[in-house]
């Protein structure tokens, strides 16, 4: 169902106005990302409802959105935990022991694969490519924001129950 | 002579390196004012950056003064100059710090560039982890120069108009490719296009656009307030100026060093603390992970530029220096370095789609004891078959440093192959 009374928030709204005014008039397209990520700053994630609300509001097409969240890797379209923990384990992070750190910590949440949330939904836990911040491995960042080198004293400090969970 | 923060760095040294008054302190902003103030024409300040021989600091090292100078003549539609900040490149980061240390520079390298190709607008096409780091402290340097008058409308006093805005990317290693980032920057998924056109007549909305690293911009402002010929002295015979190094891995202390070309690798690997502890160095990958590696013997000979690398058999990239000890399982390695290039292809072509996933599972088949002769001939053959079959060189990344690990290293491949029925 097409809902033509467009309910995005109006923090979202300002932001896609702030986008659209870094490009040429008429290119509504380009601002489809920036859209996209604040729209996941304040619902957490993508959900296809959000994803129809940011084609109405920008004149594109559902599959225009639709095929730009699902081929970035920072776009989230299935719900997260509260915090979204990405690890770097490509290879100047495993020179330094990032692959192991993240085996065990996959263990220790009991999540058996990618991008999966532990079961108090604190920890979304997820293996990423290089972050470009190769001399603090390994280079993991919280929420975004760098954290690294993430070592397992910093992981003691992080989620102190990590080795009970 | 070996220089040490003489161009991108030259802010450090300080707590907020990052910060205007910094930059004025080091003579920032003073070659934009010199050009709008004397009117230095375009075609000046292409001949001095030609004769700095600063070459494309993103990877491919192409000549910058020549690619400025491909710009067509204008014809009143718009023309775009782009800042590639997407650095996705395993061992890579050097931007980073560029962007979060000396925002500035890079803003007066991509004024100028606008000044001299014509374009009244600008991007920064940041990738998308650098969100709470380069990209806000680059906003709010875009902020500082439009408040002083460097950017925006009547610059400095003149009828110029240049706006430069920073976008943000989403996560993707591909949209580091010129074309690749050009649709993502239109809203797009990152799909490459095919080459040519170039982006110098069809680039970011269609229109003429000039696109170049971080690195290459941040150059500009120093070598148009010192002199071409200043630059190209600080590095060797062919590779003018300095260069960041990224070196990472097994060093006791990994980080950016701005030096030299030219500089041996044995006195980059000092700066960095040697090798860490108190191992022997087993194999360097000199710049980049899409970079074929070079063992011990043969990266200790050489020197770090464009041509020393190349003559070794690998290339100066985007000079990052990914340093290993001698415990390293190089299969091992390799494969996690295949599974990244399988993972970030976008899936356009099926060589790049199907070839790097043949790669990886082949190699891991390998790691896992499960291999035998013909598997490895498999892996040879695809390699030697992928590179010049698609649109752009992410498959052909990886099939060089297969081939090279193969070549240097065959026998740790051969120790893990199952040496039983050949069909």
């Amino acid at each position: 169902m097409k809902n033509n009374d467009n309910s995005l928030p109006d923090i979202v709204l300002k932001d896609i106005k702030k986008a659209l005014k870094k490009y040429p008039e008429g290119k509504n397209q380009a601002a489809v990302k920036a859209a996209l990520m604040s729209a996941q700053d304040y619902y957490g994630w993508l959900s296809p409802d959000v994803l129809e609300k940011i084609a109405v509001e920008l004149g594109l097409t559902s599959i225009q959105v639709y095929e730009v969240a699902t081929f970035y890797t920072l776009f989230h379209t299935k719900p997260v935990g509260k915090n979204v923990l990405s690890i770097c384990t490509n290879v100047s992070c495993s020179l330094r022991g990032a692959q192991e750190l993240y085996n065990n910590l996959c263990v220790q949440l009991q999540v058996s694969s990618d991008n999966q949330t532990t079961a108090d939904g604190q920890w979304t836990l997820r293996e990423v490519e290089c972050l470009a911040a190769c001399s603090q491995a390994p280079a993991a960042q919280i929420n975004g924001r760098y954290c690294g080198p993430l070592t397992e004293e910093a992981l003691d400090e992080l989620i102190p129950n990590r080795r009970v969970m | 002579m070996h220089a040490v923060n003489q161009v991108c760095f030259r802010t450090h040294g300080v707590t907020k390196p990052w910060s205007l008054e910094r930059y004025f302190e080091v003579g920032g902003y003073s070659s934009w004012k010199k050009i709008l103030t004397e009117n230095i024409p375009p075609q000046d300040i292409i001949q001095q950056i030609k004769i700095s021989q600063l070459r494309g600091r993103g990877g491919a090292g192409f000549p910058t003064g020549l690619k400025w100078s491909f710009m067509p003549h204008p014809d009143g539609s718009p023309r775009y100059v782009i800042c590639n900040a997407d650095e996705s490149e395993p061992g890579a980061f050097k931007d980073r710090e560029i962007l979060s240390t000396n925002p500035h520079q890079i803003i007066e390298g991509m004024l100028i560039a606008a000044y001299v190709m014509k374009a009244d607008i600008g991007y920064f096409y940041l990738r998308g982890e650098f969100r709470y780091e380069g990209y806000a402290r680059l906003e709010k340097a875009l902020q500082e120069a439009r408040e002083h008058g460097f950017m925006g409308l009547d610059i400095l006093g003149t009828s110029l108009k240049i706006e430069l805005h920073a976008v943000l990317g989403a996560g993707a290693y591909v949209c580091g490719e010129e074309t690749a980032l050009m649709e993502s920057l239109e809203g797009k998924k990152g799909w490459p296009r095919f080459k040519p056109p170039f982006p110098a007549n069809y680039g970011l909305f269609g229109c003429p656009t000039n696109i170049n690293n971080v690195e290459t911009y941040a150059s500009i402002p120093v070598i148009l307030e010192k002199g071409g010929a200043w630059f190209a002295a600080l590095g060797s015979e062919k590779s003018g100026g300095t260069k960041v190094f990224s070196i990472s891995g097994h060093v006791e202390r990994p980080g950016n060093y701005e030096i030299s070309m030219g500089t041996p690798f044995k006195t980059l690997l000092e700066m960095a603390g040697g090798v860490w502890k108190g191992r022997r160095l087993k194999a360097v990958i000199p710049g980049g992970s899409s970079t074929p590696v070079l063992p011990a013997d043969i990266i200790m000979a050489c020197v770090m530029d464009y041509e020393s690398i190349k003559s070794a058999g690998s290339m100066l990239g985007s000079g990052s220096v990914i340093v290993l000890d001698d415990t390293v399982d190089m299969p091992l390695l390799l494969e996690r370095m295949a599974l990244f290039y399988y993972r970030e292809s976008c899936g356009q072509c099926s060589p790049c789609r199907e070839g790097t996933g043949w790669i990886w599972r082949l190699l891991k088949k390998i790691n896992q004891g499960q291999a035998d002769d013909a598997d490895l001939q498999t892996l040879k053959r695809i390699c030697q078959n992928i590179p010049g079959t698609t649109i752009c060189a992410l498959a052909d990344s990886i099939t060089g440093p297969v081939l090279s690990f193969l070549n240097h290293y065959g026998h740790e491949f051969d120790k893990k192959i199952q040496k039983g029925d050949r069909r």
